[in-house]
């Protein structure tokens, strides 16, 4: 249950929520974090779907992303985007691009689909199809290309998100150039392939390696300098090139520490929102589907977010001191250290008690001994 | 005289403190104590500045403008002092001059 003192910090409701509306996908990609055993649970159908957008939009949930799967392989994906529209929210779609044509240009851009919609982003692995299709199918890239292209060229909210992986780590200047010089993208947006879903069976072919991290580090925060506000990133390595430098800029001014850091706090997302999967099963973080809170339409969105255990486990990690982790207690870094991503705890070791090994700056500076 | 009413597409989400008026169609959000959400209530449907008045009158404790807990007037509510109708009225002006343009819909 939400402590009283969480109050202040948590709204009533989530802002925003992350929906899997499908585990369908047309391609099969070698790191994709939503495969795995998710690909095997159903689909729920559209009423469902309304019924639920109905009661997040009555309590007063502000936004939603939409994705999956493939959120381009429902054929009543405008019947419910409508349904968002109507029950007074805003959306936002992650897409591969393969499957995004000129009627479905035209589709954004009926009612008051365009109005309320924040982005679309697609998936750009590489500037050429042979980086990209390395780890997804053969013609990926022409196809993402070309949807890119017509949502730039019909002026809608288009971005791209680039998984940095093996494949593209040295591809990387390539892609910037070709996002945002060629194509003419405001921004783009970056992370790491990481170890959920395929990329438990693929990881060997497409997981940076240490060094391959430190070269994905240097080199995005090189390019986030070259291209000032339009490469960004929640996390991954260009994330981890921004904390070290505030790390460093801190630790040469005397400071010890960094506000809102020293504790397992990560990315602060369970105070913000939270994810329903393709099934309806309502989890903290689609990252973590294994931590199923409830289903929608039984499990009322507000009690849930309020109340559900594995969400306040989460939550509760804000308060637990990277002092008292195995391994850090004696870290001078302590204090501007977050943990990372519980996600990556839990799919390493099975328990949430532990820091993300890929995002210690000790470590980082070949310190540490946590294992990768 | 100027009427004044919610935009229908701007929602409101009861927050632990206040309350919050989202409009969907811009991303604007807007924060509201007690008595700007009484406010709100009034104008759900079109009403002058007075009526709304006349509303928060019958709606608010005048010691402290705080909502009266009970709902509707209380029993002192005919005996405001004309300075204290004064300061609700300022108050509603203030409070409408304060919302973003696409939250309500003005009628001449």
């Amino acid at each position: 249950m939400i402590k009283r003192h969480q109050q202040s910090t948590i709204p009533r409701v989530p802002v925003s929520l992350d929906v899997s509306l499908t585990g369908k996908c047309n391609l099969h990609c070698q790191y994709c974090f939503y495969a795995d055993a998710m690909a095997t649970l159903d689909d729920l159908p559209t009423d469902s779907w309304r019924a639920f957008f109905a009661e997040a939009g009555a309590v007063g949930v502000r936004r939603l992303t939409l994705s999956g799967g493939e959120v381009f392989t429902r054929s009543d994906l405008f019947t419910l985007v409508d349904s968002v529209i109507e029950n007074g929210m805003r959306y936002s779609t992650l897409t591969n691009g393969t499957l995004i044509s000129e009627v479905t240009v035209a589709s954004f851009n009926a009612g008051k689909r365009r109005r309320r919609l924040d982005s679309i982003q697609v998936s750009i692995d590489g500037s050429s199809s042979a980086i990209h299709d390395l780890s997804r199918p053969p013609a990926s890239f022409e196809r993402a290309l070309r949807g890119l292209r017509l949502l730039k060229a019909n002026d809608l909210p288009v971005t791209a998100r680039v998984t940095i992986n093996r494949h593209n780590v040295h591809d990387l200047p390539n892609i910037a150039r070709l996002l945002l010089d060629d194509i003419g993208l405001q921004s783009f947006s970056t992370n790491s392939a990481d170890l959920f879903g395929s990329a438990r069976c693929q990881g060997q072919n497409v997981l940076l390696s240490p060094e391959e991290w430190r070269i994905a580090v240097r080199t995005t925060a090189e390019l986030a300098r070259n291209y000032p506000g339009r490469i960004t990133a929640a996390a991954g390595p260009l994330s981890f090139a921004e904390d070290a430098a505030r790390i460093e800029s801190a630790l040469a001014s005397g400071a010890a520490g960094l506000p809102g850091r020293g504790t397992l706090s990560a990315c602060g997302g369970v105070f913000s929102k939270m994810a329903i999967l393709h099934n309806g099963a309502i989890v903290p973080c689609n990252m973590l589907p294994t931590m199923v809170m409830g289903k929608i339409g039984f499990s009322p969105l507000d009690d849930v977010w309020l109340n559900g255990r594995e969400i306040n486990i989460l939550r509760e990690r804000y308060e637990t001191p990277i002092t008292s982790i195995a391994g850090c207690s004696d870290c001078r870094y302590a204090g501007f250290c977050t943990g990372g991503c519980p996600a990556v705890v839990y799919g390493l070791y099975g328990r949430l008690d532990a820091i993300d090994p890929g995002n210690c700056y000790k470590k980082y500076r070949e310190e540490s001994h946590v294992p990768l | 005289m100027k009427r004044y009413a919610v935009n229908p597409v701007v929602s409101l989400r009861e927050e632990f403190e206040g309350a919050l008026l989202y409009n969907p169609d811009t991303d604007d959000v807007v924060l509201i104590n007690e008595t700007g959400r009484l406010i709100w209530d009034a104008i759900a449907t079109p009403q002058t500045l007075e009526e709304i008045s006349a509303y928060l009158a019958a709606n608010t404790d005048l010691n402290g403008l705080f909502p009266n807990p009970y709902g509707g007037g209380f029993a002192g509510s005919a005996a405001f002092s004309s300075a204290g109708l004064a300061r609700i009225a300022a108050d509603a002006a203030a409070f409408i001059e304060s919302l973003p343009p696409d939250f309500m819909v003005e009628y001449d």
